[in-house]
């Protein structure tokens, strides 16, 4: 399936290359034109120090990103099972909870730009 | 759950009618297939029909009649309209059951076993008409092209009625929100939570535009990215290695 290879890439990826001192890998250009962190940054730094067992610099680098992963791991199996599960990938799909999410994102935005 | 197969010509909407009531909370999945109907053979019909699991045949827009041995059973729609047409395919095929909406519309118990179907709730109960008329063998070949409209999922629980919910690609915008374009790949996540909002509220079509919506921006999202990445961003780390 196109999102197990693809989640494989991923991870050989990350762990190989440490998107800190390499610089092409792609960068956050809404930091760049903005100068502000957009919820995402610093989550490829993040996922390569977990990939090396470093929990606590992945969460200095996003520790949004960090929390949200088992999260994200258990969308991706239930969208791999979509057709197996169906009502699993349903209840997952529960509206008020994905808006909390969203709100929780833009919290999670605001916050490290005003206050961090 | 039964698959109706539509053959017609275009030329009346009583079976697109058909088709989205049905649709709507109905455990039929319909598939419409657009007919010529030209001379041919009626067993290579079935055997189509049958290979695409369809259970029952509806025919509109055709002066003919079905033959007598036709396996599959059917309907033809003749000049009538979309209530009179929906009763009596719900009196055609034995084991429909009332529909659970109309059951509550009209304060009756939703009871799977039932076979005589309510009156529907907004028109007056029509008197039913003859069953359908089988003989002659003279049956033309449609140019058959199957479009199923749903695939026919197990249907359980609370979801029964609606079908599968249209994929949301939910996983596919927060990645491309994280990793590519923030700005697109909210837009995106905004879209995937419309499907899920839009099939509950029982909004099939507009849940599937959201799925689309959302596919269209997931790209926006990757291609935004991979244009900065790959213009804007070479020329801001080459002034940048001038400082």
């Amino acid at each position: 399936m196109v999102l197990a290879a693809g989640a494989v890439a991923l991870v050989l990826f990350y762990l190989f290359v440490d998107p800190s001192s390499a610089r092409w890998v792609p960068q956050c250009a809404f930091l760049r034109i903005t100068g502000w962190e957009c919820p995402g940054c610093g989550s490829q730094r993040a996922l390569h120090a977990l990939l090396h067992g470093d929990i606590a610099g992945a969460w200095n680098h996003n520790p949004f990103a960090v929390a949200a992963l088992p999260l994200i791991a258990l969308l991706a199996f239930s969208s791999c099972t979509r057709l197996k599960y169906p009502k699993l990938y349903a209840r997952i799909h529960n509206v008020p909870a994905l808006i909390a999410l969203l709100a929780a994102t833009v919290a999670w935005f605001l916050y490290r730009n005003l206050f961090k | 759950m039964k698959r109706i197969a539509i053959l017609t010509d275009g030329s009346s909407p009583v079976s697109d009618r058909m088709m989205e009531s049905l649709n709507r909370g109905s455990r039929y999945s319909v598939g419409k297939v657009p007919a010529d109907l030209a001379a041919g053979d009626a067993e290579a019909l079935a055997e189509a029909l049958r290979g695409e699991g369809v259970d029952f045949l509806l025919i509109e827009g055709w002066s003919g009649v079905l033959p007598d041995a036709f396996p599959i059973p059917g309907m033809v729609v003749g000049e009538e309209d979309f209530v009179t047409a929906t009763r009596r395919l719900m009196e055609a095929c034995p084991d429909y059951g009332p529909e659970r909406k109309w059951a509550e519309a009209l304060g009756e118990s939703f009871d799977e076993k039932r076979t005589v179907p309510p009156p529907m709730p907004e028109e007056a109960p029509v008197s039913v008409q003859q069953p359908p008329v089988m003989p002659r063998p003279d049956f033309v070949q449609p140019q058959y092209a199957a479009t199923p409209q749903q695939p026919a999922y197990p249907a359980s629980g609370q979801f029964a009625d609606k079908g599968p919910m249209p994929d949301t690609y939910l996983l596919w915008s927060i990645l491309a929100t994280v990793f590519c374009s923030f700005i697109p790949g909210i837009v995106a996540i905004v879209f995937s939570t419309s499907v899920s909002s839009r099939y509950y509220a029982g909004n099939m079509g507009g849940a599937r535009k959201a799925s689309r919506l959302a596919q269209i921006w997931i790209i926006v999202s990757i291609v935004v990215s991979c244009i900065t990445n790959t213009l804007y961003m070479p020329l801001m780390l080459v002034s940048g290695l001038g400082s």
